[in-house]
């Protein structure tokens, strides 16, 4: 069954001359166009493609901490590791910037707090699972996600 | 202070974050499939000289150019990415390698009537192999197998490349008389899915093909069965004209090999009603259709784009 008013999505074909216009040399060509506006645009209305993604990042670092020194240093050595990081860089409540991470989705968030820098640790907590896990700063460069 | 109301014009697409992290994916999944081909890649300028860009334009595509002056500079912004492709290339000829094989996705803009679907600023994703003087067959075998890649990496498996070979459609017509009349004719059979076979029968009526004539072009278009099965049913017409079996021999070609290139049966399939591009193309024609879009539902959960 095709889809009656979905149409073509792409389509394209084989010229004798490309150019023409412009030259005397002749420049035969094949050549195939999609029209990704198009395309996207009818996925959507016909409810064919859901959002699965709300944010780019694989993790939120959530600084509690007045010196942003250390949570800087940890999303450095994670960016440096190619992994998606932000920081929560505005002054709010923990339950704010929870929030933020939950609404956007994003797979996992790192609390940075005073007692974490005194331990030269951090608490990483999978949003899926609610685990949280106590994580040497000197393994940060360790983690996989 | 009095606010400006914040406004996008009408026919241009705008996304909200997460609904762009999707676009750019698609995108994304394109570009790649097109440079694991051997595409290079290509950016051109949106704005061009009205003079440079609008060489060949004319009827329709001329009215709906976004067109303007600045200063005394006639200015035009692109409405596709062939146009600049064809600059692009005799320009620097000198300095291309042949055949040329470049990808370009980016906005191209089109001034057409807005309504629900259209766009006026649109993103096209374009491939295109350029021969020096000449260019194998086998490249056009070589373009669907980019275009199933694609689709597959998408999440659709329902999905018909659709191919044909104008050749065919333009030899059958020198054969039966009706040259003169065969891009008005062949605009007229392109409608065919739209309006029906009695609607195309009664537009050619009007332009006076004769009854016996209609006769042959509707028995041919409505040629079926699997594609092995039409290339016979076309070769059993035994039509005796050289740009028919010339076209014949390149789509039984072209065909053979997209099936090398790993695009299955199921995927391609001949359509002999396929006549886009009416003076523009002149051999292989292809159009990719999704299909039964509740199987096509499934498997785009199922896969992550």
């Amino acid at each position: 069954m095709i889809i009656e008013n979905f149409g073509s999505v792409c389509s394209g074909g084989r010229y004798e001359n490309l150019a023409e216009n412009y030259t005397d040399k002749k420049l035969p060509g094949v050549g195939i166009s999609i029209g990704l506006t198009r395309l996207f645009y009818k996925l959507q209305e016909l409810n064919l493609i859901k959002t699965k993604k709300k944010s780019i990042s694989d993790v939120l670092i959530i600084p509690m901490v007045e010196d942003l020194s250390v949570p800087i240093k940890v999303a450095n050595t994670l960016r440096e590791n190619e992994v998606n990081t932000e920081i929560y860089l505005n002054n709010k409540k923990l339950k704010a910037k929870f929030k933020y991470a939950d609404k956007l989705e994003i797979p996992y968030v790192i609390v940075i707090g005073e007692d974490e820098i005194e331990k030269q640790i951090v608490k990483l907590k999978d949003m899926k699972t609610g685990e949280e896990k106590e994580i040497k700063i000197e393994e940060i460069k360790n983690l996989k996600f | 202070m009095a606010k400006t109301e914040p406004r996008t014009l009408s026919g241009f697409m705008e996304l909200l974050p997460n609904d762009q992290i999707l676009f750019n994916q698609m995108m994304n999944t394109i570009e790649e499939t097109y440079q694991r081909f051997g595409f290079l890649p290509l950016d051109t300028p949106i704005i061009e000289l009205s003079e440079v860009l609008l060489a060949k334009a004319g009827g329709e595509t001329e009215k709906q150019i976004y067109r303007f002056n600045r200063g005394d500079t006639d200015l035009s912004l692109r409405f596709d990415l062939t146009v600049p492709l064809a600059k692009y290339v005799a320009k620097n000829y000198g300095n291309l390698s042949f055949p040329f094989r470049r990808y370009q996705i980016g906005k191209v803009y089109r001034g057409e009537r807005t309504q629900k679907g259209r766009y006026r600023e649109f993103y096209q994703c374009d491939i295109d192999i350029i021969g020096d003087g000449e260019l194998d067959l086998i490249n056009d075998a070589e373009l669907p197998s980019v275009i199933y890649m694609i689709f597959n990496k998408l999440g659709f498996s329902n999905f018909t490349i659709k191919i044909n070979n104008r050749k065919i459609l333009n030899g059958l017509f020198q054969s039966i008389g009706q040259k003169e009349n065969s891009v008005e004719i062949l605009r007229i059979i392109d409608k065919i899915d739209k309006i029906g076979k009695e609607a195309v029968i009664e537009e050619l009526e009007k332009i006076n093909v004769r009854k016996e004539q209609i006769d042959k072009i509707i028995s041919f278009i409505e040629i079926n069965g699997t594609n092995d099965e039409k290339l016979e049913k076309l070769k059993d017409l035994k039509i005796e004209n050289e740009t028919f079996n010339k076209g014949l021999e390149e789509i039984t070609y072209v065909i053979k090999n997209m099936r090398l290139f790993g695009i299955p049966e199921e995927n391609m399939m001949i359509d002999l009603t396929i006549a886009r591009g009416l003076d523009y193309y002149t051999g292989t024609v292809y159009e990719t259709f999704l299909n039964d879009y509740r199987e096509l539902r499934k498997c785009m959960f199922r896969r992550k784009i």
